[in-house]
């Protein structure tokens, strides 16, 4: 990881679904640094074969960071990290994290905020909701979830929403008309989401058939790299070929080869793991690069990217 | 001394044709003092449910012209559109859409008006600036002098002779401006008609 990391101890496990687990994080022999609402840190896991590292939102109110709250819920198609957090993590485990980073702030200044969270795409709202409360600024909360497998934190959330608070559980057959949300909100709306990219879709697509513009949208895409067809990378400057499996990732693959490659997210968000590309049909994954830089080819996010082609070369 | 130096930094906006947005579900259209036919046919090609047209004057202009307004358009001072800017914007949602007509420094105070009320850039459109009129933004005083067409030209602040720079402030509607004699009050460049 690029930031110092930050030596925690696993202080409670709850089930908080029946697929998510809530973990406790306390500093070892120190105080966890402060965080804004909105913000993640990136869990590192040591497996048997590979070191995990997973991004996770920090779920308490951002007034008290006395410990870290964070939700993992079981994958269905785990690359190792979420199965390693459920099956292997015990209380009084100690793992690393990085110091919090925020990639998904609020916009402070909207006169209302539209929530869509789908499953476990409710975490980063957790830190959101409680400032918003004491702001006392407009906020309306849509939440997804399939009951069976997810849809923690409705007790609180209840609580301190109260009417505004929409729940929608699909395995009750409860389904969410997004257009119909959309249509009608003032000026000054915020819309935020979070969850499976086929939600983040949805909202996007019902914006533009209804003309809202696409800057009163913002999203955090919480799935986890998927896997992909294994490739070679070859670095320019050394002439070192680097394996690139089905389940690693492209930066997984290069830092375990021993070349530090400066990241944050690891989600194909930030930007930071930019490398410039010599040669190589690229398969873009991410959200930092515009869709002109995707085609031109000449960068790519290896958090979260991968190849089309056999090789590609890195100029790094 | 030569005042025509280009500036390094041109922020000079661009307007591109507008362009009725079907999706809208209200459309307000703001001109400064007369609507054009231009205007006037992007009016009536809007199929909006809730539409407005207002004709905004200055307040010591004479109001009486409301009587020979074709309806529905409407004309009010300036003053009285800022106390009634609340009440219009409030039916207005995320899918509505301004346009507006006038001059630069107009459009671009309604601009803040409405982006302060919680429109986004996207909901605002404006036609190209019917004259070549700017407002100044003097780096020196912080004063802001209208109608200017001219570079140079004095700032009503602080009465230095400021070169007009192409390095427009969506905030202050206005051009950014610095002294072009500051090493010699007495060379007083050529003065050159804004395009």
């Amino acid at each position: 990881m690029s930031a110092d990391k930050i030596q925690v101890k696993v202080t409670r496990i709850v089930d908080v679904a029946p697929k998510i687990k809530e973990f406790t994080l306390v500093g070892v022999n120190r105080t966890l640094p402060e965080f804004s609402p909105g913000s993640h840190v990136m869990v590192e896991m040591q497996g048997q074969e590979k070191t995990y590292r997973n991004a996770y939102s920090l779920l308490n109110d951002a007034l008290d960071s006395s410990e870290y709250r964070i939700a993992v819920r079981l994958q269905d198609e785990s690359r190792g990290g979420s199965v390693y957090m459920h099956q292997s993590v015990k209380e009084g485990d100690v793992l690393s994290v990085t110091p919090p980073m925020n990639l998904f702030a609020p916009l402070w200044h909207a006169k209302k905020h539209l929530i869509f969270a789908g499953g476990v795409g409710i975490t980063p709202f957790m830190s959101y909701i409680p400032e918003f409360l004491r702001q006392g600024v407009n906020c309306e909360l849509h939440y997804m979830f399939r009951g069976l497998q997810t849809g923690a934190y409705q007790e609180v959330l209840q609580q301190e929403l109260k009417t505004t608070l929409f729940i929608y559980d699909a395995d009750k057959e409860q389904r969410c008309d997004i257009k119909e949300v959309l249509k009608c909100q003032p000026l000054g709306t915020h819309v935020y989401i979070c969850g499976p990219e086929k939600l983040v879709e949805g909202v996007e697509q019902a914006a533009i058939e209804l003309g809202i513009p696409l800057s009163v949208i913002h999203s955090e895409a919480f799935a986890a790299p998927k896997p992909g067809t294994p490739f070679k990378v070859e670095i320019k400057s050394t002439g070192q070929v680097v394996q690139v499996g089905e389940q690693d990732t492209m930066l997984e693959a290069l830092e375990t080869a021993g070349l530090a490659i400066p990241n944050l997210c690891r989600a194909g968000v930030c930007g930071q793991c930019s490398c410039a590309v010599e040669q190589g049909d690229l398969d873009h994954r991410d959200n930092y690069l515009s869709d002109s830089e995707k085609s031109l080819g000449a960068m790519v996010m290896p958090c979260v990217s991968r190849a089309n082609s056999e090789r590609i070369i890195l100029d790094i | 001394m030569q005042s025509e130096a280009p500036s390094a930094v041109t922020s000079r906006p661009v307007y591109a044709p507008i362009i009725i947005d079907s999706c809208s579900d209200n459309d307000v259209f703001i001109c400064e003092n007369l609507m054009s036919e231009q205007m006037q046919s992007l009016y009536l090609k809007s199929k909006c449910p809730a539409k407005t047209a207002l004709c905004i004057t200055s307040d010591d202009t004479d109001i009486a012209v409301d009587g020979v307004a074709e309806k529905p358009i409407k004309f009010q001072k300036i003053s009285d559109f800022l106390g009634s800017l609340p009440s219009l914007v409030k039916p207005m949602t995320l899918r509505s859409r301004v346009y507006l007509e006038g001059s630069e420094p107009f459009m671009w105070r309604l601009y803040g008006m409405f982006l302060a009320q919680g429109m986004v850039a996207e909901q605002i459109n404006m036609q190209s600036p019917v004259s070549n009129k700017r407002s100044l933004f003097c780096t020196h005083c912080f004063s802001v002098t209208d109608d200017v067409t001219t570079t140079v030209a004095p700032c009503s602040g602080c009465g230095r002779l400021l070169h007009v720079s192409d390095h427009f402030s969506k905030r202050h509607a206005a051009y950014f401006c610095y002294q072009v004699n500051a090493e010699d009050p007495n060379d007083v460049p050529q003065v050159q008609e804004l395009t």
